[in-house]
């Protein structure tokens, strides 16, 4: 297999390795924008369980690049957040024919109906609910100026008003009008907060289903390509929304718990309290997020572009995501 | 004249098929499309059960909303309403305190209710809200 001696050959032109035999090579996720290969690998006799990820034919506008990706997941390592290990970045399409990198690969399941319908994962519920409080809190303790992470985008003039741009614009980019999605936005646009003063490294994506985890603990952190700069309490709104509760909706914090031990896991990591109306604020905003995705997700089967079951079911979430918006900006004098 | 069975009954039946019939022999790995093809039926099944969106109450909302004094015959009117409602929301004309807020909020809460009654109706009943 041509692929195989290509990763072996990169493995080999290496300083550090003498010897690299392949013993299992395969395609796990084709996603739309990545693909993931299970690699095992000895390396100077040493067996290694190891993931190779890379661009699939597609790539989506807004996400990072795989070297961006890499270096990420060495900051946040070397930050003690629970992410796969980074282990090597080519940059040289003359391997494999694209960036890709290698990753210590991690145990457990991602799958957010599975996770939130089984207590015992990640040791139990509220002991997952409170470490990824923590984990969340260890994200954020990278303020905005770090040279290594130069890339990431900085929202102007402001994490609120930069978004509230950015869905207008998608909106008018569409040729159907949405008006209770133009109605939440003006909500969120009268409502938004102060900006923060310290902008902080915001995960973007950190919600049930984008993390691993075993019956026993959780093993890895996921998805980073939409990371960036912004209000820590943006990416707390988005693992609360009631959308990402995978259908256990009253235990609001990711489907696993309650508010309470998350939230109390990261405000111990993080020494900072959490303001439960501004959360609220975010997670109207992170609802708007899912309809403004879900739709653009849509356009591309509509558009015949990509034709796709899968993305033309996921423009039909947006009613439910509307109806929540309605409901969660409902004001004290609405009937 | 076309004969009957006609689309509406045909997806149904072609669809409640699928799901007794098929279902249990589609491998784990399938599973997931292949609820994704029932969903999409039982959508469009419901579209023809409810033989559309009432679209004349919809335009008389909006037209009343808006302020016009009568409903246009443009072919389009739907459209052009909706847009001009859309962007009326985004210039704050229904913003709290406005005569036309709670009016504007009631009806954007009857048009998603009509359109979750036809692709998700558990969710109606703030019951199951995930994919």
């Amino acid at each position: 297999m041509e692929i195989k001696s290509a990763i072996e050959g990169y493995l080999l032109h290496l300083d550090e390795v003498k010897t690299a035999k392949i013993t299992d090579l395969r395609l796990m996720t084709g996603g739309a924008i990545q693909q993931n290969w299970l690699l095992d690998v000895t390396v100077n006799g040493v067996p290694l369980e190891t993931v190779l990820r890379t661009d699939a034919t597609s790539s989506l506008e807004d996400s990072l690049s795989r070297a961006q990706e890499y270096a990420l997941f060495k900051h946040a390592f070397g930050a003690g957040v629970t992410v796969p290990e980074p282990l090597w970045l080519s940059n040289d399409p003359k391997w494999i024919g694209k960036p890709f990198f290698i990753m210590r690969r991690v145990e457990g399941t991602a799958a957010g109906h599975k996770i939130v319908r089984k207590n015992a994962m990640g040791g139990g519920h509220k002991i997952l609910a409170k470490r990824l409080g923590q984990e969340l809190a260890l994200i954020h303790a990278t303020k905005y100026g770090q040279a290594e992470l130069d890339f990431l985008t900085r929202p102007t003039p402001n994490p609120a008003l930069s978004r509230i741009a950015e869905y207008r614009a998608a909106l008018d980019a569409t040729d159907m009008p949405q008006p209770t999605l133009e109605w939440g936005l003006f909500w969120l646009e009268q409502n938004a907060p102060e900006p923060v003063k310290d902008l902080v490294l915001c995960h973007n994506d950190f919600r049930t289903g984008n993390y691993m985890v075993t019956e026993e603990a959780l093993t890895g952190i996921l998805d980073w390509e939409f990371a960036a700069w912004g209000d820590p309490l943006q990416d707390i709104g988005w693992f609360c929304a009631k959308c990402w509760r995978f259908g256990a909706a009253n235990n609001e914090a990711g489907g696993i718990s309650d508010r309470a031990g998350f939230y109390a896991g990261y405000e111990q990591t993080s020494g900072a309290s959490i303001d439960q109306n501004a959360v609220l604020y975010w997670e109207v905003m992170a609802t708007m997020r899912w309809a403004i995705i879900a739709m653009k997700q849509g356009d591309r089967h509509i558009s015949g572009r990509e034709p796709s079951l899968e993305l033309a079911l996921t423009r039909h979430i947006v009613p439910e995501l509307e109806l929540d918006i309605l409901q969660m900006t409902k004001g004290d004098n609405d009937a | 004249m076309r004969d009957k069975p006609q689309a509406d009954d045909l997806l149904k039946i072609a669809e409640s098929t699928f799901i007794q019939e098929i279902l249990p022999y589609i491998p784990a790995d399938r599973k997931y499309t292949a609820l994704m093809i029932a969903n999409a039926m039982r959508i469009a099944t419901r579209q023809f059960d409810k033989n559309k969106i009432d679209e004349t109450a919809e335009i008389a909302a909006l037209t009343k909303l808006l302020g016009y004094l009568d409903v246009s015959d443009d072919p389009d009117t739907l459209l052009t309403l909706n847009k001009q409602f859309a962007a009326a929301i985004r210039a704050g004309a229904f913003a709290p305190g406005t005569a036309g807020h709670s009016k504007a909020r009631q009806h954007l809460l009857s048009c998603v209710q009509n359109r979750l009654a036809e692709v998700n109706p558990k969710a109606l009943n703030g019951g199951n809200n995930d994919r």
